[in-house]
């Protein structure tokens, strides 16, 4: 019997709007990726749901699939040195998420669903360059946060930011 | 035998009715005790609690009013709060120390996700965070600059010198300002980046400055001459002719306004 591969999948959004992709940008998704191994391309549909995600932010994943579909596979993070961990993005990326803070947050929880390490980084890169060089307040402010501290957890975070004239 | 358990099983059932009165009987208590204050308060302030009009009401201060109530925290509604922790620990890591640190006090859930995983008693800074204007990111504060240069405010003396992965501490003078510091951290901080830029490899370390409570770390290049870790910029300059230093652009002095 001659095994022909899926070629291309149906995508189901949370919202039931059916989007068709190429094998290959669906992939990209370990999770997608590791359906298709474990299930066999017989028994596998070719209609996958992705319960936890909707349409819109669906397609937005899938279009980062698309342009990145051949990158090589990246490296495994050493995440023991995480203070060297860069904050560039390349441009084409940068333009991506030039989105609404709702929709970047979607983003980056859909990846970690869907499993998509380098889009999560990019997801997590872009909302780090947004807090660096803010003070507390500022933070606050671009992320819709409350000031939540007890006034006895406000002054141990203030001992413990102070500088030590005396120590 | 099945006496036994049943003996235990009734005085089981005993146990749990008195413990469910005396929990009843304490979230009685407790509430007694709230009104009560909150009577005291009333009374001491002269007023009756059925008469009291608004503008009577607005004599309590603040403090007065948090010791009644119990303080009970804001929902957040912030995309950011609200992502899972593991998301949040990954934004986290792609922060520097001082903006980590920055982080953990905007929030209790930020606050202790900062004290978990990325607490150091000391405040340390990389000398890449304290150049952000410099390198030209768009939106650094000028309550950023100022929080980041009230830690690392430039005078006294640094000491405690130590290398992650360099040893040699042979040209460290027992007494260096902290501008110094902070001036040869800038040089090696721009030298490392243009030898990133031109594709060149060099012994590269991590170098830190301890002044008390304050650590000022940075990356930078080993100098193989002398296997030296500390050189002033323009010596360094001097030595390294092929990657000259380029600080004219920047003015020191913003760093220590």
């Amino acid at each position: 019997m001659s095994e022909t591969k899926i070629q291309k999948l149906t995508l189901v959004a949370n919202d039931g709007n059916k989007i068709e992709v190429d094998r290959q940008v669906a992939e990209k998704s370990v999770l997608i990726k590791n359906m298709l191994d474990d299930l066999g391309d017989e028994q596998m549909s070719t209609e996958v749901p992705i319960p936890n995600v909707n349409d819109t932010v669906l397609k937005k994943v899938i279009e980062w699939c698309e342009h990145h579909k051949n990158d090589p596979a990246a490296p495994q993070d050493d995440d023991s040195d995480s203070r060297k961990k860069t904050t560039d993005i390349d441009e084409w990326d940068q333009k991506f998420m030039q989105v609404d803070q709702e929709m970047l947050f979607e983003i980056i929880l859909a990846s970690n669903y869907l499993d998509i390490k380098p889009l999560l980084d990019v997801g997590c890169k872009t909302v780090a360059n947004m807090i660096k060089g803010k003070s507390p307040e500022e933070i606050r402010k671009t992320f819709n946060i409350t000031n939540d501290f007890t006034p006895e957890e406000e002054e141990q975070i203030r001992r413990e930011n102070e500088w030590a004239e005396d120590r | 035998m099945s006496s036994i358990c049943n003996d235990l099983h009734k005085s089981l059932e005993s146990n749990m009715e008195r413990l469910a009165l005396c929990t009843k009987d304490a979230a009685d208590m407790s509430q007694d005790l709230s009104t009560e204050k909150e009577s005291a308060l009333i009374e001491q302030k002269g007023l009756s609690s059925t008469a009291s009009s608004s503008s009577d009401q607005e004599d309590f201060t603040k403090t007065e009013v948090e010791a009644v109530i119990p303080f009970q925290r804001p929902v957040q509604k912030g995309h950011l709060e609200l992502l899972p922790v593991e998301l949040q620990c990954e934004i986290f890591k792609y922060l520097g120390p001082g903006a980590k640190r920055i982080l953990g006090s905007i929030s209790k859930r930020m606050y202790d996700i900062w004290k978990q995983d990325f607490f150091e008693k000391s405040i340390r800074i990389n000398i890449a965070e304290h150049m952000l204007k410099a390198d030209s990111l768009e939106h650094v504060s000028t309550v950023y600059n100022s929080i980041l240069s009230n830690w690392l405010r430039p005078k006294g003396v640094a000491k405690d010198q130590k290398t992650e992965t360099d040893t040699t501490y042979g040209d460290v003078n027992s007494s260096i300002h902290m501008n110094d510091c902070i001036e040869d951290a800038v040089a090696r901080h721009y030298a490392a980046k243009r030898m990133k830029e031109h594709g060149d490899e060099c012994p590269v370390f991590t170098k830190e400055f301890r002044y008390k409570n304050v650590i000022l770390e940075y990356t930078g290049f080993r100098n193989d001459d002398t296997e030296a870790s500390w050189l002033s910029s323009a010596e360094f300059g001097r030595r390294h002719r092929r990657w000259q230093l380029d600080i004219r652009g920047v003015d020191l002095r913003d760093l220590f306004a």
